[in-house]
């Protein structure tokens, strides 16, 4: 609670309008025998209906409301994925028109993010993070005649690299997710700066009020009122309040049934009535001095699952020749589900069994898998990108004791030379008499000259080295 | 305030070679704090015989002996009230007794200004249940009488006089809780997770459920083992280490065949502290805890805890605020570490709101005062 005759806050609110390329769950090899192209196998076959279907129940009502909104002197800002652009542009070009109309609106602002809405934030080399951030900057430009300066990195931590790559692409500010780290523990509401690049920090618990527990009757504040949902921003301590939220929350993932429209159409009378002003996030930045600097702490929280994709995706980047392929799976939403929790934070809610993240982790690598080994015969050495590709899960490296198993497996020739630095000493020694590795290497990844060279090799150190030494063999030939 | 000069009675000590529990620190730490704070302590205890100073405590050593236990602690009582004895001058203020040991010295100097605290009673050493052995009779008579004779009883939790109150017929009015003390910097430590569990063989992103106790049958060893296979059942790339030793440990290995389960043994303080700081959740399965150091030092290292509903982990623990609380049964301790271990920022929450708990009410600091506004009220109605 903030004290007496204080000035309320100032809020940004933002929207993500974005349509992620599915997985088609059911994907077995033998579907594309015979297809010229792969990726109708690959993704969701109906995306063209989908999307049409979130456009009349989403989209275009809520960008209508908007653009009634944003004409009373409402401020709000939009990040708009390449990828829903695209879309729109192939099947959907009235609604993207009227996005256009929002977007570019004088009280609107555009954000930048990255093409694809991407992972490529979380990999070592930030080569396609920077591509992608570009590409969508060309975009923005072309489309709305804007240049954005405010970069949304929400779907995954911020990182000093990122940060610094952001500085460099001339990015002035970035809206960081609250609730998990690096964002400042409890007090979201000020700007900061993160290794040097100010930025905001949504808030979490107010967000997910809207984009989780609005529709919810066993919620004791059901139902939120515009006026009772301002008087609690006004309340709240801090300079600004951020709320970033993904569009489709609106009318999509909560039906207009419980009356988020008009929730959504009546917010910025409410949040005048309670002398709450909008920003641009850009303003905020430029207004309102940071509060401090966020210190590192820790890596990121993943499950071993999202561990093993994100070192498949990454070095897939130089195994699948179809670059289009390699994006979609780029797709922040695919590592998300590898979770049994994720943040909402302005997302829908997402709480699911250990199975289903295996499954879905199941189908993803099994894509990712077939489009690698699809791409080899398009490379300079075929043989050396089947060695180097990743394994589904089903034909996957399972550790495991003479009593109990190990509870990881290695889904490359690289993630068994990483995961052998840790293996306990039993596990190797049982996986050794029974010719274990000799025999994956040679029948499941199919590299006869590294298998016979493990063969009867059972120390650790020297198991790794000899794989090691091959993967970057097998690299050098490639490249 | 003017300084007091106090003599501690204790079996084991920091600093000396004997060390059974949680006893020993409890008492030591205490002392040094009341000794930071200008008064003069004086630890009567077990060791080489002689005398030292170790952080401003001064130390008097014995070495007992007796066939069995009531006769060795009855010669260390001896030995201790004719070390005390040779300090008396000038005279002690308080005389502060920890625990049955040193019922003896107790009833020598019973007319003096006596403090009893009790970490424990030999009922809840037995998970809450009587023993018909002679042993158990004359350990409980020790405890019922130090509590009739002592000027003023301590207990570490609220349960814990209760059961004195009902064992031992103590009057409320003598008793005042007074929980143990903690040095939270102590268990907090920056650590690498994944680095840690590496080295046990384990994924660096795995979850890491971790019971740190002794293996016997109040500290609930069993009844975690019991729950692993039900929550392998729904998440089965969990990893449990038992850290600790006991008369159990034969029987928790038969138990484990087949099972995510590592026994470490006995761990140094340093390898303690990683391990806490490295690890995901901190299962509590007591049938009995007269205090539950383990929860604090969980809470220390901003952990989050699944805990029985018992003793002092009921009291301390705000359910779903720093922790969850469940009932003594293997099944609800498997649903409560189901319940979290999905959700690594959530148990985030949890843990550093216990850190805040701990900072709050557990700081040494806190605990010292609250100890010496008891010897304030013996001195002041003592005649």
């Amino acid at each position: 609670m903030r004290d007496e005759g204080a000035n309320p806050p100032a809020v940004c609110l933002g929207f993500d309008i974005h349509y992620p390329c599915y997985l088609n769950p059911g994907f077995r090899p033998d579907m594309v025998k015979g297809k010229r192209n792969p990726k109708d196998s690959y993704f969701n076959p109906d995306m063209k209906e989908d999307l049409g279907q979130i456009i009349d129940r989403s989209f275009r009502p809520a960008t209508e409301i908007l653009l009634d909104l944003l004409d009373d002197g409402f401020k709000c800002a939009f990040s708009i994925s390449g990828v829903v652009v695209e879309h729109l542009e192939r099947w959907y070009p009235e609604m993207l028109e009227l996005i256009s109309r929002a977007a570019t609106h004088r009280n609107a602002e555009i954000l930048a993010e990255t093409y694809y809405h991407s992972v490529a934030g979380q990999f070592a080399d930030l080569a396609e993070f920077t591509d992608e951030l570009l590409m969508h900057r060309d975009l923005m430009k072309e489309q709305f005649a804007t240049v954005p300066t405010t970069f949304v990195h929400t779907d995954y931590p911020i990182t000093p690299a990122t940060a610094d790559v952001l500085a460099g692409a001339g990015i002035e500010a970035a809206i960081i997710e609250g609730g998990a780290p690096p964002a400042p523990e409890g007090d979201p509401n000020h700007t900061y700066t993160y290794h040097g690049l100010p930025v905001l920090v949504t808030h979490c618990d107010l967000t997910d009020d809207i984009a989780v527990r609005f529709p919810s009757r066993e919620w004791d504040r059901w139902p939120l009122m515009a006026d009772r949902y301002a008087e609690w921003l006004a309340v709240s301590p801090g300079d600004c309040i951020t709320l970033f939220l993904d569009y489709r929350i609106f009318g999509d993932v909560i039906g207009p049934e419980t009356g988020i429209f008009d929730f959504l159409r009546a917010l910025p009378a409410a949040l005048a009535g309670e002398g709450i002003m909008t920003l641009h996030p850009s303003e905020a930045v430029r207004t309102i001095p940071p509060q401090a600097d966020i210190e590192e702490t820790g890596g990121p929280q993943r499950t071993i699952l999202q561990q093993s994709a994100l070192e498949a995706l990454e070095e897939a980047g130089d195994l699948v020749t179809d670059r289009a392929v390699w994006r979609c799976l780029l797709e922040t939403d695919h590592i998300r589900r590898m979770a049994m929790r994720s943040p909402s934070c302005g997302r829908s809610l997402h709480a699911v069994s250990h199975q289903a993240t295996y499954d879905y982790f199941t189908s993803f690598m099994q894509i990712l898998s077939h489009a690698e080994e699809r791409s080899a015969s398009r490379t300079r050495s075929p043989k050396a990108a089947l060695s180097l590709r990743c394994i589904p899960p089903d034909k996957a490296f399972s550790f495991s004791s003479y009593d109990r198993p190990a509870g990881y497996a290695a889904h490359s020739l690289q993630e068994l030379a990483s995961m052998l630095d840790f293996t306990p000493d039993d596990v190797i020694r049982y996986h050794v008499e029974r010719d274990d590795i000799y025999r994956w290497i040679d029948q499941v990844v199919g590299d006869g000259k590294l298998a016979k060279k493990v063969q009867g090799i059972s120390d650790r150190n020297e198991l790794r080295s000899t794989i090691q030494k091959r993967i970057d063999e097998l690299w050098k030939r490639l490249r | 305030m003017e300084t007091l000069k106090i003599a501690f009675f204790c079996w084991e000590s920091l600093h000396s070679p004997f060390k059974v529990g949680g006893l020993a620190p409890a008492a030591t730490h205490l002392a040094e704090h009341l000794a930071r704070r200008g008064h003069e302590v004086h630890f009567f205890t077990r060791g080489e015989p002689g005398d030292a100073e170790v952080n401003g405590v001064h130390y008097h050593y014995c070495r007992p002996y007796g066939d069995n236990i009531i006769e060795y602690c009855k010669t260390m009582s001896n030995m201790l009230v004719d070390a005390f004895r040779a300090c008396d001058t000038p005279a002690f203020d308080i005389l502060h007794f920890h625990d049955w040991h040193l019922v003896e010295a107790l009833h020598t100097l019973r007319d003096r200004n006596t403090v009893l605290s009790y970490h424990s009673t030999e009922y809840g050493r037995h998970g809450g249940n009587f023993g018909g052995w002679w042993e158990f009779k004359e350990i409980s008579g020790k405890e019922w009488y130090g509590g009739y004779i002592a000027k003023t009883v301590t207990t570490v939790s609220n349960s814990t006089k209760t059961e004195v109150m009902w064992l031992y017929n103590v009057p409320e009015w003598k008793v005042t809780v007074i929980p143990n003390g903690i040095d939270p910097d102590a268990y907090y430590a920056r650590v690498d997770p994944g680095e840690v569990k590496k080295r046990y063989g384990i994924h660096p992103l795995a979850p890491v459920v971790l019971f740190v106790g002794r293996l016997t049958y109040q500290k609930g060893p069993d009844l975690l083992m019991q729950a692993i296979p039900r929550i392998l059942a729904t998440r089965w790339d969990v990893q449990f280490l038992f850290a600790g030793t006991g008369d159990m440990r034969g029987y928790l290995e038969g138990m484990a065949h087949g099972l995510p389960v590592q026994f470490l043994g006995y761990i140094a303080d340093r390898e303690h502290v990683q391990l806490l700081n490295a690890c995901d959740l901190i299962a509590i399965p007591s049938r009995n805890e007269p205090f539950g150091l383990v929860l604090t030092e969980a809470w220390s290292a901003e952990r989050c805890v699944v805990a029985t509903d018992v003793g002092g982990l009921s009291e301390n623990i705000d359910n779903y605020i720093n922790g969850i609380k469940v009932p003594v049964r293997p099944d609800s301790i498997a649903w409560g570490i189901c319940h979290l271990i999905d959700d690594p920022v959530y148990m985030q929450s949890l843990g550093k709101a216990g850190r805040r708990k701990v900072m709050e009410k557990f700081r040494w600091a806190v605990i010292t005062e609250r100890m010496l506004s008891v010897y304030r009220k013996v001195l002041s109605d003592s005649p």
